[in-house]
């Protein structure tokens, strides 16, 4: 298992994040747009939670059958003349992938858009080796010529204004004719002409897949631009690459996945292209790739079956809970620094890439239950946050200020007297102190909360003696009830 | 090499299969297919549907009469952007009673028009079904800048699953084989991801105009 991840500066960035004015500006069309779209889609359809339910429950059935599942896919994919590879780990997908690409003599290779492909480095370890790759989503084409990785699952450039991306389509397509590059409408046709020209001009399409099906031994691709077809349909050689968890049994499984999957990612009814691949071109086709592989990617997705981080595997990528995340939407996906950023990508990454080099992520969550609410599939991303932390607390891999603390507030919480003593006394001093305004402009100890906004003191009672109060005096319905 | 990746990956995900197994108990049963009510009409109503989501995803919907309308109208879009429609040779559209003679042949980067013919149409979500083969090529759905489907009114089915047992209806002695390549189209292409705003004809066709032809 290899994976790499920069998550050790995670709140140094987060800070420099919040501080980054462009940053900001473009994180709240993100909140402001796919959450929007994403609850007027769901609203449109009364079955919507019963099916959120069904797809839990199939990603959970295909798991539990995983090894009877990729046997069929595979014997499905042979059937009609495609090969299956296996690949346990990173290095052994890259080492596949690369030795197919000179197989087939390519020196230049498309890329659809794909995580698992952001998460094995495939471009930078296919260059190395003096082999072009050409993104070709329009978002992950712009974060490639910006040498960056993808800030968004969905949406890789997402943190991008649009005078950014003039800028690099500036520096990388050359200013002939004093192209116009005001308008996003005028960025998107300059991008869609250069990378025409790439697309007839490849030796092998790379793609993801969103499903792969056991019934049929087709890989599906879920798509709105249309590049993802073009990258497999042009080249010779089409190569799918994608998790091992990604397989479905039926085809009427795949259909039940996809009513959720895109309206939880962009808020559509569908996808504009949703694509079942299934075996390399047959003899009386006109066009599409003469040789059709798929690479099923395990890299530490193994060993979370069985866990108590299973259920993390049913995800689907939709990216509903980044867009969702009030601590992913301020600090955007950069500062996670792994391919996996927001709810899902905290859960993830210290799976792929060990608690010691990514104890930061899952304390970068306010356990406030959005990611939860909206996932299609049901992932319960807070418990399986607060597992890591827990893990990260018995490992000693916390910082020494917040075990101190935690500790301080363990040997209070166990003792409940004492404990509900001080909060009253805290509560009554707190209050004291603000004075009429009722809130502290600085706090002795608290000034990262403080260097943004006023700290608003108690008032009055805390919520455990409001809610005794409740318990014990019923009202007058509920005694007549009684 | 293969194989050894093969017994490894299989052997980790048995591995833990057996943990599983252990900690919660066999694996529980596949869930039931729910079909939104949306999706479980009958034709007209089915039409209307089709029709309203087509339009809601940005594609254009016209219904024609019979092949010698079809033809008239394939040929008047085209012609809009100076050019004759192309066509696969191998197509039912070929022998259309054209007045014009259409383009036979493969579809080019930069062709105005393509026309493709679909399966079926799914009206729950206002997609069309599009089968690739001879008759048609799949490029002719992404090369092109406008793209033409036909769809005979018959074949509107309700949810994707009907689709599903159409094609199983049809699968042969040895089971069920899917087309090479099988796409659902839902209006024109487009992207997002500049800045959130939605734009259409990202790098396939900036349009899609979907031709409901009256089954004569």
């Amino acid at each position: 298992m290899s994976f790499r991840v920069d998550s050790q500066d995670f709140i140094a960035r987060s800070s420099d994040a919040l501080e980054d004015a462009p940053l900001q500006s473009a994180l709240g069309k993100l909140r402001m747009g796919l959450s929007l779209r994403r609850r007027e889609a769901v609203a449109a359809l009364p079955e919507f939670e019963a099916l959120r339910d069904e797809a839990a429950a199939l990603r959970d059935y295909t798991l539990a059958t995983l090894d009877q599942q990729l046997e069929a896919f595979e014997a499905q994919v042979r059937a009609r003349g495609g090969e299956v590879h296996w690949a346990p780990d990173a290095e052994a997908a890259r080492r596949i992938i690369l030795e197919l690409c000179q197989r087939y003599g390519a020196k230049k290779v498309l890329k659809g858009k794909s995580m698992v492909t952001e998460e094995l480095e495939l471009n930078e370890h296919l260059e190395a080796q003096g082999i072009r790759c050409v993104e070709t989503d329009l978002g992950e084409y712009i974060v490639q010529l910006r040498r960056e990785r993808p800030s968004h699952i969905v949406a890789p450039a997402i943190h991008l204004r649009k005078e950014d991306v003039a800028e690099s389509f500036a520096e990388h397509h050359g200013d002939a004719g004093g192209r116009d590059r005001s308008t996003a409408e005028a960025l998107m046709a300059e991008a869609r002409a250069e990378l025409r020209a790439h697309f007839l001009s490849a030796d092998v399409g790379i793609t993801g897949a969103n499903f792969a099906i056991a019934e049929t031994g087709s890989t599906v691709i879920v798509t709105n631009e249309g590049n993802g077809d073009l990258t497999q349909s042009l080249p010779k050689v089409h190569i799918a690459v994608t998790g091992i968890e990604k397989v479905v049994p039926t085809l009427e499984d795949a259909s039940t996945l996809l009513r959720v999957l895109a309206r939880s990612a962009t808020g559509q009814e569908a996808s504009v292209y949703t694509t079942f691949s299934t075996g390399p071109r047959r003899p009386e086709d006109p066009d599409g790739p003469e040789a059709y592989h798929v690479v099923l990617v395990d890299n530490g997705r193994s060993a979370m079956l069985g866990t108590e981080f299973e259920a993390m595997l049913r995800c689907i990528r939709c990216g509903a809970c980044l867009n969702h995340c009030p601590v992913y939407g301020q600090v955007g996906g950069h500062a996670y620094g792994s391919v996996y950023p927001g709810p899902m990508g905290a859960v993830l990454t210290p799976q792929l890439a060990g608690l010691d080099q990514t104890v930061h992520l899952p304390t970068a969550s306010t356990f406030c239950g959005a990611c939860a609410a909206v996932c299609p599939v049901k992932i319960p991303l807070p418990t399986l946050l607060r597992q890591w932390r827990q893990r990260a607390h018995e490992a000693e891999l916390g910082g020494t200020k917040a075990r101190w603390l935690l500790a301080l507030w363990g040997f209070f919480a166990a003792r409940p007297r004492l404990y509900h003593a001080g909060l009253r006394l805290g509560t009554r001093v707190l209050a004291g102190l603000a004075g009429p305004r009722g809130s502290f402009r600085r706090l002795v100890g608290g000034q990262a909360w403080t260097a943004k906004r006023n700290f608003p003191a108690p008032e009055g009672g805390s919520f455990i003696a409001s809610l005794s109060q409740e318990t014990f005096s019923p009202t007058a319905e509920d005694r007549s009830a009684r | 090499m293969t194989d050894s990746g093969r017994e490894a990956v299989l052997g980790a995900v048995r591995q833990a299969l057996a943990r599983r197994t252990a900690a919660v108990g066999p694996p529980p049963c596949p869930p039931s297919h729910l079909i939104p009510q949306r999706a479980q009409r009958q034709a007209p109503e089915l039409h209307a549907l089709f029709v309203q989501q087509a339009q809601a995803a940005g594609a254009t919907v016209v219904s024609v009469p019979d092949e010698a309308a079809l033809a008239q109208a394939l040929a008047a879009l085209a012609a809009e952007h100076g050019e004759v429609p192309v066509v696969a040779p191998a197509s039912p559209l070929a022998k259309l009673p054209w007045a014009t003679a259409p383009a036979l042949r493969a579809v080019q980067s930069g062709d105005a028009l393509a026309v493709s013919t679909a399966v079926a149409a799914i009206a729950e979500t206002g997609s069309v079904a599009l089968a690739s083969g001879p008759e048609n090529p799949v490029l002719s759905a992404f090369l092109p800048e406008h793209h033409a489907v036909v769809v005979p009114a018959s074949a509107v089915l309700g949810p994707s699953e009907d689709l599903w047992a159409l094609l199983r209806e049809q699968a042969g002695p040895e089971g069920l084989v899917f087309p090479r390549t099988l796409h659902w189209v839902t209006g024109p292409s487009r992207s997002g991801d500049i800045e959130m705003t939605m734009l259409f004809g990202a790098h396939g066709p900036l349009s899609l105009t979907l031709f409901l032809l009256e089954d004569g």
